[in-house]
C-alpha cells in the first residue's frame, strides 16, 4: 500500500471536514418600536467545510468528488473545541444553522486525489 | 462512502411527562451538554427547547405536561451524543410511568432481500395477510411506498424505497420496512422481553405477512410466507424462521411418532438410565441431524416469538 493510500480517509454519513471559520458584523436594516427603519450591526458566524458530493445522477445532473460549503452557525461557540482539518459531526437547528460541531477525534490533510 | 449494513433502528420516539420539567427530561435524555435553543412550541404548547431534531415542548395547558419528540434524525442525534443508551432511556420512561405516544422501528435492507416492485405487486394482488383492512400503494418521484394500516391506527407498516427517496447512486439498494406504533402499542413494544430485532419480527409476524396463495386452504394466515418475507425476518432476528410450503410435518406428528412408536423403548431407557443420562445419550447420538427436525424446532421458536409479541401487544 502506498503512503497516499494509507492516509486516505473515507468520510462516513453526517461527517464533514472543517477547513476554517469566520465571524463578523454586517449592517442590516430593522424597524424599531416606533416603526422607524434603523441600521444595526448584526453578528454572523460561518463555518467552512468540505464533504463528498451527492452521488445522485439523473439525465440532467451528475457530480463527483468533494464540495466546499460555507455554513451559517448559531454562534462562535460552534468552533470552540475543534481545529481546522478535523473530521466533525455537525448538528443543525431548524434554520439549518450549525448549532454544534462534535469532533470525531480524526484530523485529515488534503492530498492530490484523482477521481 | 461506507458500505451499509442491514440494521434495525429506532426512527421516531414521542413521549409525555406530567411530573418532570423540560430540564429534567433533557437530563434523562443524557443531552444536557448540547446547546438547546428556545423556540416556539406547537400543538398547544407555547414554548419548546430544540436541538438537532429533538424537541421538548412545554408551557401548554396544565394537564398537558411536557412533550418530548425525537424525529428520525433526532434519534440519530441521541445515539451519537447522549450519555445514555436506548435501553437506559426506555427503562427510565417505564419506571417513571411516562406515556409513550409514538415509536417507529425500522429495518433497512441494503442487501437486496426485498424487492419493492414485487411487494407493491403482491400488495395489489392481496397476496398478504394483515390485521388491518387498510392498504395503499403510492408511486411518486421518490419511488414506491406500500402502507398497510390506516394513518390513524395504532400499528401500521410502511415499506418504501429509501434509495429513491434519498436520490442515492443508481444501483443502490435500500428498502426500509417501518413499523409505526402508537400509544399502548408503542409502550408495550418497549417492554417486550427480547432484542429489538426479535421484537420487530414478532410484531411484524403478527401484523403483516406476504404469502403464497394456497387454493386448498381458506385460512390465509396458514398460507406459507413468501421467501422474501421469511428472508427478511431471518435477517432481522437471530432465530431462523421456517415456512416450508407443502411439508406437512408438525409437532403433533413428531410427538405421535415418538410416543406411540418408540414410547415403550424410551420408557425402558428412562427407567434404566434416568432422565439426565438419557438426555446425554440423545444429545451425543451418533446419527446425522435430520433437517426435518431442525426445521420443526425453528418453527416452534418462530411460533413462540409470534405468540409472545401477540400476548404483550394484545394484538
Amino acid at each position: 500500500m502506498s503512503e497516499k493510500e494509507s492516509k486516505q480517509y473515507t468520510l462516513k454519513e453526517r461527517e464533514w471536514v472543517v477547513t476554517g471559520w469566520a465571524e463578523g458584523q454586517m449592517e442590516t436594516e430593522r424597524e424599531d418600536d416606533k416603526g422607524h427603519k434603523v441600521t444595526v450591526m448584526q453578528p454572523y458566524y460561518q463555518l467552512f467545510v468540505i464533504s463528498p458530493v451527492s452521488s445522485y445522477k439523473s439525465d440532467n445532473y451528475s457530480a463527483r468528488g468533494m464540495k466546499a460549503e460555507k455554513l451559517r452557525c448559531v454562534s462562535n461557540a460552534v468552533w470552540k473545541d475543534i481545529k481546522p482539518m478535523e473530521v466533525v459531526n455537525l448538528y443543525f437547528d431548524e434554520k439549518k444553522r450549525v448549532s454544534l460541531a462534535a469532533s470525531t477525534g480524526i484530523s485529515v490533510e488534503l492530498i492530490e486525489v484523482s477521481f | 462512502m461506507e458500505e451499509k449494513e442491514n440494521i434495525v433502528l429506532y426512527d421516531w420516539l414521542s413521549f409525555t411527562s406530567k411530573k418532570h420539567t423540560p430540564e429534567e427530561l433533557i437530563q434523562a435524555l443524557g443531552l444536557t451538554h448540547c446547546p438547546w435553543q428556545e423556540t416556539k412550541g406547537a400543538h398547544g404548547y407555547r414554548d419548546r427547547k430544540y436541538f438537532s431534531c429533538i424537541s421538548v415542548h412545554y408551557n401548554g395547558r396544565e394537564d398537558m405536561g411536557v412533550w418530548v419528540e425525537l424525529s428520525g434524525q433526532g434519534c440519530r442525534t441521541f445515539e451519537s451524543l447522549s450519555s445514555k443508551s436506548w435501553d437506559d432511556l426506555f427503562q427510565w420512561i417505564t419506571t417513571q410511568q411516562l406515556k409513550i405516544t409514538r415509536l417507529d422501528v425500522a429495518f433497512d435492507d441494503h442487501t437486496g432481500v426485498l424487492d419493492i416492485a414485487q411487494i407493491v405487486e403482491d400488495t395489489r394482488q392481496q397476496h398478504y395477510v394483515s390485521r388491518s383492512d387498510y392498504w395503499e400503494t403510492v408511486l411518486s418521484s421518490k419511488g414506491s411506498t406500500v402502507q398497510i394500516g390506516s394513518p390513524k391506527s395504532k400499528v401500521l407498516v410502511r415499506i418504501y424505497d429509501k434509495a429513491a427517496e434519498r436520490h442515492c447512486e443508481p444501483g443502490t439498494h435500500w428498502i426500509r420496512v417501518e413499523l409505526q406504533l402508537r400509544d399502548d402499542r408503542a409502550a408495550q413494544f418497549c417492554k417486550l422481553p427480547m432484542t429489538v430485532g426479535e421484537a420487530f419480527s414478532g410484531v411484524v409476524l403478527n401484523y403483516l405477512r406476504y404469502v403464497v396463495p394456497d387454493d386448498t386452504d381458506t385460512n390465509k394466515w396458514r398460507w406459507p410466507m413468501t421467501d422474501y418475507w421469511v428472508d427478511m425476518l431471518e435477517l432481522v432476528t437471530p432465530i431462523r424462521i421456517y415456512t416450508a410450503p407443502g411439508m406437512d410435518y408438525n409437532i403433533d406428528r413428531c410427538r405421535e411418532y415418538v410416543v406411540n412408536q418408540a414410547g415403550n423403548a424410551i420408557d425402558a431407557l428412562l427407567q434404566i438410565y434416568g432422565i439426565q443420562e438419557f438426555q446425554r445419550m440423545i444429545k451425543d447420538r451418533p446419527t446425522v441431524e435430520n433437517p426435518k427436525y431442525t426445521r420443526l424446532v425453528q418453527q416452534y421458536k418462530f411460533d413462540r416469538l409470534s405468540a409472545l409479541a401477540e400476548r404483550y401487544l394484545g394484538l
